[in-house]
């Protein structure tokens, strides 16, 4: 496994925006973990509700802007819920969004 | 009381209002009757989207359509609830208001029969009514509604996104295609009205700093988004770039003939404005039933809790 592809991975999915905030997927904390095997990478995501209206959306974004990369031919999801998602996964850089957006981080 | 000079004055400074005694009674009066406006917009296109329901919505989309519907109550309850705070009675605003007093766009009122009408309602309705956001947002010098509206801006973004997403793959196919071809047809005039008559020569709303742009500057600005968005899809709008005035042109009288009972414009025969606000007062075909099911719900909750 290329630990510059991960890394590279992990960067890419800085583009890969929340479809309700201006906040990448990352920064939201939806990602909890990422590894790249013979051209596959293995993302494991959550969602913030088990409700998400969006799950196909953000799945459709992180598969699309990882296959862009070289090195990356197919991208494998796999939905975790183990631990839930609280407002404790959001990056610093997130709760200062949200606070300019006159929503309670 | 403040006086209108005093007013005026510090809105020429680009101060900002904040509270019901700052206002004069005709900034007030505007002001309420813009907040409706939004609100009845808000909270009118919400039977609307239920009514997808009736269609069929495919099951991946279920959620996200309920989301949407969720985000514009959201917003109706921000714009009544700032009526509130400026005297209004919210319950007798929703459930007791005769039905031709309500102010959304005629859109709202035509029924919706397939999944291409559904996509072109989001794809091209829900830019229109962002800008009517922006244009507050921007602008409005009633700092409690600007503040309200930075969430609402970013999710009527969205429900643009949702939209174009529901239009660019429906367009992937000819069928598709055709059936998007349709309902722009007779969608888009609706659409071009959605703003209102053409900008007045003096406009108290802008003088108040209430909102920034007219209403044809509204129309240019929808233009701009819509054109060459459907154009990249294979679309055709019945309007063309006119590259000496440097603006939109539409290629049909506006307004226009309608007959809602057949979704079909007859662009032979131009009408007067008045002709428009009177098919507007009469409301559409599904503004009655809406209005029922609204007032339904409401009695039932009451007559539950014996009120």
């Amino acid at each position: 496994m290329s630990e510059a592809l991960v890394a590279q991975a992990y960067k890419a999915l800085e583009d890969v925006m929340d479809p309700e905030f201006p906040i990448s997927v990352i920064s939201m904390g939806l990602i909890r973990g990422l590894a790249v095997e013979d051209g596959v990478a293995k993302v494991k995501l959550t969602f913030t509700s088990m409700g998400c209206p969006w799950t196909d959306w953000i799945e459709k974004g992180i598969k699309t802007r990882l296959r862009d990369l070289e090195g990356i031919r197919e991208v494998d999801i796999e939905i975790v819920w183990d631990k839930p998602w609280s407002r404790q996964d959001l990056a610093p850089c997130a709760r200062v969004t949200l606070k300019k957006l006159g929503i309670s981080p | 009381m403040v006086t209108e000079k005093q007013l005026k004055a510090r809105l020429a400074r680009g101060e900002l209002i904040e509270r019901p005694e700052e206002m004069t009674d005709e900034y007030r009066f505007e002001l309420k009757r813009m907040l409706l406006i939004a609100g009845d917009t808000e909270f009118r296109s919400v039977p609307l989207l239920h009514s997808y329901f009736r269609v069929g919505v495919p099951q991946r989309y279920v959620k996200p359509v309920l989301a949407v519907g969720q985000d514009e109550l959201g917003h109706a309850h921000i714009d009544y609830r700032l009526l509130e705070d400026l005297g209004e009675d919210i319950d007798s605003l929703i459930f007791e208001r005769e039905k031709s007093d309500w102010v959304y766009p005629y859109f709202f009122d035509m029924p919706i029969e397939d999944w291409p009408e559904i996509a072109v309602a989001e794809g091209l309705g829900e830019f229109a009514g962002g800008l009517l956001v922006r244009n507050i947002l921007h602008h409005c010098s009633y700092a409690p509604w600007r503040r309200a509206l930075v969430k609402v801006d970013i999710e009527e973004n969205f429900h643009v996104k949702f939209g174009q997403a529901l239009m660019t793959e429906l367009a992937a196919t000819p069928e598709g295609l055709e059936g998007l071809q349709r309902a722009v047809d007779w969608m888009f005039p609706l659409l071009v009205e959605f703003f209102g008559p053409p900008a007045k020569a003096v406009d108290v709303q802008i003088e108040y700093r209430l909102k920034g742009g007219s209403t044809d500057d509204m129309r240019q600005a929808y233009f701009a988004y819509a054109a060459p968005f459907a154009q990249s899809l294979g679309l055709k709008l019945p309007l063309h770039y006119d590259d000496q005035r440097k603006e939109y042109v539409l290629d049909f009288p506006f307004p226009c003939a309608f007959d809602p009972a057949k979704k079909r414009w007859d662009f032979t025969k131009p009408e007067e404005w008045r002709e428009v606000f009177a098919r507007w007062k009469m409301r559409g075909p599904m503004a009655e039933e809406q209005l029922q099911q609204i007032r339904q719900g409401w009695r039932s909750r009451r007559a539950r809790a014996g009120q």
